[in-house]
């Protein structure tokens, strides 16, 4: 029985909705003809619409009542569809089976396709890892590292387990757990995550967690359990669809017994049949998608709009989200009378020509963006892993980097007051020495995307609540905050703390509308009622987590889906309000004998049209 | 008879849900617009199949 059903599944499911396009076309043909009779035929034409698309209806409501009794729409549209063709109403048992079958097609439409985002995740865990042993190094599966031992990461690689550096500078790129833009400098003492990767200098580690205690793990499990939580939308007539059932039988066999006439009860059952309440929720939430669409936001899952409806807090990230996630210069300062500020902007950029640190990048790029003049030749660059470059310009040595940097060269820096506050700000300064002199400064911040604070003003507007959870330090996120009048805000967020916050607004109903762009914030993304992703500078993994993706990375209209959310739930209501009342009125006049069943055939049409036209307003619609 | 009293179930239902709605979406005001347009068709129709029984 069971290898039947799914037998017949799988028929019933073979060449997806091109095929149903195709049935449905052919089907409407056949009723159009039917009504006009322009065909001479033996037989009435509505039967193809009878056979295409009511016979899968019969054989799913078949199958959902032996496997599972499950009562669905579908169970009464059968019920109505045999009794008509029984008492020879052809046409109006294809016209519910037509209507019916749109409406399973434009929600099939709108549900989105399988994620694959987990399976992303697991490729980024380290396959590998280089152990040493008796002075030797032999490369292993990641998976077969044990507690203690010592591993050595090459530039360039993904560090394997979780562990402790014991020699070598180095600087990692932590966007994976933390989303920080900039990489991070370690030395020997700092800890190490892994799926991180390793920009510049080799290192050697103490491994301290391994295997499914590793934080890539841990990340794999929190994506994977935050998904399993949420709810699958499910239509209005089949939520209904028992009581609906139950009435629609009593009804007909009610009016049967007490009329004596069989045609009363069969119209009865016809327009019974939940036609435009099935319409009601899908034709608007494609409207309101294909509105989304317009305004740069790609929907991925066909519930997210109704969900996004009900959020009352939007949770951000920081970086990539309100700001642009790429470090700019912000301040350039001479402490040297022999140079001016133009002077050590120029040394600077010229000295981190061939930097591949994303600091000496922004610094170069900034440079040239401002001046537009050439660069001096470098001479006898290098690179020092975790601190900065060196190089000879103009026959002077230039030194450029941290204050450990000048250092070690036996270079004073000093305190400063202004560079004291751009520290506290969360921003990053890079010192610079020429000959063995300090001569000055420059101060590299990420910097916040034009729209951020107007879109927080609007979104307050709409009285929903902003906060701020970043991986980021607290001075960087309360300055941003502060400038964007977020009063809620949570700094040095790991994956599992975001995860926790949006846990704890959630169970008090203040359901969440993540949005970020990382790796790590896809377990918030995935946990949140509503989980938004930036899709030009967003990770992969992220957009996957994500139900809606924002095209073109500009927050500027969330504002907008706000209100569109709301909106669509408006008319999803009034589709109902609509079709329950219409649906009602059809019941009495058929109890009364007023309607037979082509005519109520017929008015459940038109309920349908004036849904599919009060759901395709939502196309234009924006905000006055 | 039977029509004036389901035309006031019936009035009385979409006043209902319009007022229900209204004053929980009272932050928007476009949605605020559409719902007091609904209730007061709901209302409306209801006083009308009432008078229709009176009278």
């Amino acid at each position: 029985m069971k290898q039947f059903t799914e037998r017949l599944e799988y028929l019933l499911e073979f060449g997806g909705t091109k095929k149903d396009i195709i049935l449905l076309v052919l089907s409407g043909i056949a009723l159009i003809l039917s009504l006009t009779k322009i065909l001479p035929l033996p037989f009435d034409i509505a039967w193809v619409a009878i056979i295409l698309c009511g016979v899968p209806i019969v054989l799913e409501a078949i199958i959902g009542l032996a496997t599972s009794f499950d009562i669905k729409a579908d169970v009464l549209v059968s019920i109505a569809l045999i009794a008509s063709v029984c008492i020879g109403e052809d046409f109006a048992a294809g016209e519910v089976a037509f209507i019916m079958q749109v409406g399973a097609l434009l929600e099939e439409l709108t549900v989105a396709k399988a994620r694959a985002g987990i399976e992303k995740l697991v490729h980024l865990t380290p396959q590998t890892a280089r152990v040493l042993k008796n002075e030797r190094e032999t490369i292993i599966p990641a998976e077969k590292v044990q507690v203690g031992d010592i591993l050595r990461v090459l530039p360039g690689e993904s560090i394997p387990v979780d562990g402790i550096i014991v020699s070598g500078q180095t600087s990692i790129d932590q966007a994976v757990m933390t989303g920080e833009s900039l990489p991070v400098d370690k030395a020997a003492g700092d800890e190490v995550s892994s799926g991180t990767v390793n920009q510049f200098g080799a290192f050697e580690m103490k491994a301290t967690k391994v295997g499914e205690d590793s934080s890539i793990q841990r990340m794999i499990r929190l994506v994977q359990s935050a998904d399993a939580g949420k709810a699958k939308i499910v239509t209005m007539a089949d939520r209904w669809a028992t009581w609906i059932v139950v009435i629609a039988l009593s009804a007909a066999i009610l009016t049967l017994a007490i009329s004596g006439q069989i045609i009363r009860a069969v119209t009865i059952l016809v327009v019974f049949c939940p036609c435009a309440l099935v319409l009601a929720t899908p034709t608007a939430i494609m409207a309101a998608i294909g509105n989304a669409t317009k305004h740069g936001f790609l929907v991925r899952e066909g519930d997210a709009l109704e969900r996004l409806a009900k959020v009352k807090i939007i949770a951000f990230d920081k970086t990539g989200t309100l700001t642009y996630g790429t470090p700019k210069v912000i301040k350039v300062n001479s402490v040297s009378s022999a140079y001016s500020e133009e002077e050590v902007y120029l040394l600077a950029a010229s000295a981190e020509k061939l930097s591949e640190h994303p600091l000496g990048k922004a610094i170069v790029s900034s440079y040239k963006r401002e001046y537009e003049k050439p660069l001096i030749a470098e001479e006898k660059f290098a690179m020092l892993p975790g601190r900065g470059v060196s190089a000879v310009l103009n026959e002077k040595r230039i030194v450029a980097g941290n204050k450990e940097l000048l250092s070690e060269q036996g270079i004073e820096v000093g305190s400063c007051e202004e560079i004291t506050g751009f520290l506290e700000q969360g921003c990053t300064v890079i010192y610079l020495a020429a000959d063995d002199e300090y001569i000055g400064y420059i101060v590299l911040s990420d910097t916040l995307r034009e729209e951020s604070t107007d879109v927080i003003d609007r979104l307050m507007r709409l009285s929903i609540r902003t906060v701020l959870l970043t991986g980021d330090n607290e001075n960087a996120a309360k300055e941003i905050a502060g400038r964007l009048h977020i009063s809620e805000v949570y700094a040095g967020c790991l994956p599992e703390d975001k995860l926790k916050y949006i846990d704890k607004y959630q169970q008090n109903e203040n359901f969440v509308c993540m949005i970020g762009d990382g790796i790590n914030d896809a377990p918030a993304l995935k946990k949140s009622m509503v989980g938004i992703a930036m899709g030009g500078i967003g990770s992969d993994i992220a957009v996957d987590a994500a139900d809606i993706v924002l095209v073109d990375d500009e927050v500027k209209e969330l504002p907008h889906l706000m209100s569109l959310s709301k909106r669509m739930m408006t008319t999803i209501r009034l589709n109902l309000i609509f079709s329950m009342s219409l649906n009602f009125i059809a019941i009495i006049l058929a109890i009364a004998g007023i309607l037979n069943p082509v005519v109520g055939a017929l008015v459940h049409n038109a309920g349908s049209v004036l849904v599919i036209i009060n759901s395709a307003l939502l196309l234009k619609w924006r905000k006055k | 008879m039977i029509i004036s009293i389901i035309g006031m179930i019936i009035g009385a239902m979409v006043a209902a849900f319009g007022l229900y709605y209204l004053i929980k979406e009272k932050h928007d005001k476009e949605s605020c617009k559409i719902y007091g347009i609904i209730s007061g068709i709901g209302g409306i129709v209801f006083a009308f199949m009432l008078l229709r029984l009176i009278l």
